[in-house]
């Protein structure tokens, strides 16, 4: 699974490499936004993936919604002068985090068990 | 668990393009524009615009007016050009707006220096705006050219009058000694000046006042101080 993740970051980074595109300026802040929102969706579902509490649904949807409100929030606070971004940034910026160290334990907890299974025998 | 592991990696690509892209795109510049900040940017391109509109056209009247030029330069009558100047100065001299050197004499008028009796008249004893004048018309006979008092050109809206202990030039208070210095043929100009029945010699032999004349090679007289002539009342008789 974090094969596949990391495989397919690989690929994306050669593919930006070798075509040269790039997204109009206007825009820029707001794909960094969705690619905020993106990072939060793939992180949250390895967690849950290594908790088996994985759902193809919550992923795709929590993916587009994340990236829909973290649009909304950088237009709304463009609109009225107030930086809102922040918001999304805080609270994507904390959860990666936060996923991180589930993830981090939940992948030592099973080599720990595994060692001591391993010990028993 | 195919599902998953085929969204895993092609939102590890979208995720990884994104980076590269967006990284390429930014270079580092921060993204953040406000809309005042964005409002105030557009305002100064329009006047900016604006601005090298108005300088282009100003070019472009320049280059017109430059070009007007030319052509007249080209066509223009150089004879009529040097008469139309040389008449110009002319103009100049004669309203006394432009300084003016040449030879003539230098006459100095002043009170006289003797002893005044107690019976006699002080008014006999001093320099009277009628003495300038006289003087001055007496320089303009024998051919002055340009004349000045103390500094001061005679030209034809001049006056010379009392005030007092002092004489107004040209509406200044001078006093004495007078100094009237006058460009023209010094010799003509001095025989005008002590010449047997000149107003100066009166003057002098009479009234005792002080009367020196000094022919002199070089006199420069300054033009007289910037001011418009305005002709209120008088009209040239031959416009139609």
């Amino acid at each position: 699974m974090i094969i596949a993740i990391l495989m397919g970051l690989a690929l994306g980074v050669a593919f930006g490499f070798a075509f040269n595109f790039s997204f109009p300026t206007e825009y820029a802040f707001y794909i960094t936004m969705g690619l905020l929102a993106a990072l939060d969706s793939l992180f949250g579902a390895a967690r849950s993936h290594l908790e088996g509490k994985y759902n193809n649904l919550i992923f795709i949807s929590g993916f587009l919604m994340n990236a829909v409100l973290a649009g909304a929030l950088t237009y709304l606070g463009d609109l009225l002068g107030v930086p809102l971004y922040y918001a999304a940034i805080l609270v994507f910026g904390g959860r990666l985090f936060n996923n991180l160290a589930v993830m981090r334990r939940v992948i030592i907890d099973k080599y720990i068990r595994k060692k001591s299974e391993g010990h028993d025998e | 668990m195919r599902v998953r592991i085929i969204a895993f990696f092609a939102i590890g690509i979208c995720i990884g393009f994104s980076i590269i892209a967006q990284a390429k795109s930014t270079d580092g510049m921060n993204l953040f524009v406000s809309r005042k900040t964005l409002s105030d940017l557009e305002l100064s391109i329009a006047n900016e615009g604006a601005e090298i509109d108005n300088i282009r056209k100003r070019t472009e009247e320049a280059a017109f007016k430059l070009n007007e030029y030319e052509r007249i330069m080209a066509d223009a009558d150089a004879g009529l050009q040097e008469s139309l100047l040389s008449e110009l100065s002319v103009y100049k001299a004669l309203t006394a707006s432009t300084a003016l050197r040449g030879p003539g004499v230098r006459v100095v008028l002043s009170d006289s220096a003797e002893d005044i009796p107690p019976w006699a008249d002080i008014n006999a004893f001093i320099v009277h705006d009628t003495d300038i004048l006289r003087i001055v018309s007496d320089l303009s006979k024998g051919g002055a050219e340009a004349i000045a008092i103390n500094g001061h050109r005679i030209y034809s809206d001049s006056t010379i009058y009392c005030n007092g202990y002092t004489v107004r030039v040209n509406d200044v208070p001078e006093a004495r000694p007078f100094v009237i210095e006058a460009i023209g043929d010094p010799a003509r100009l001095s025989a005008a000046m002590i010449g047997p029945n000149s107003y100066g010699v009166l003057l002098r032999e009479y009234y005792g006042l002080v009367f020196l004349v000094q022919v002199e090679p070089d006199v420069t007289l300054p033009a007289r101080p910037d001011k418009s002539i305005v002709f209120r009342y008088a009209q040239h008789a031959e416009t139609k």
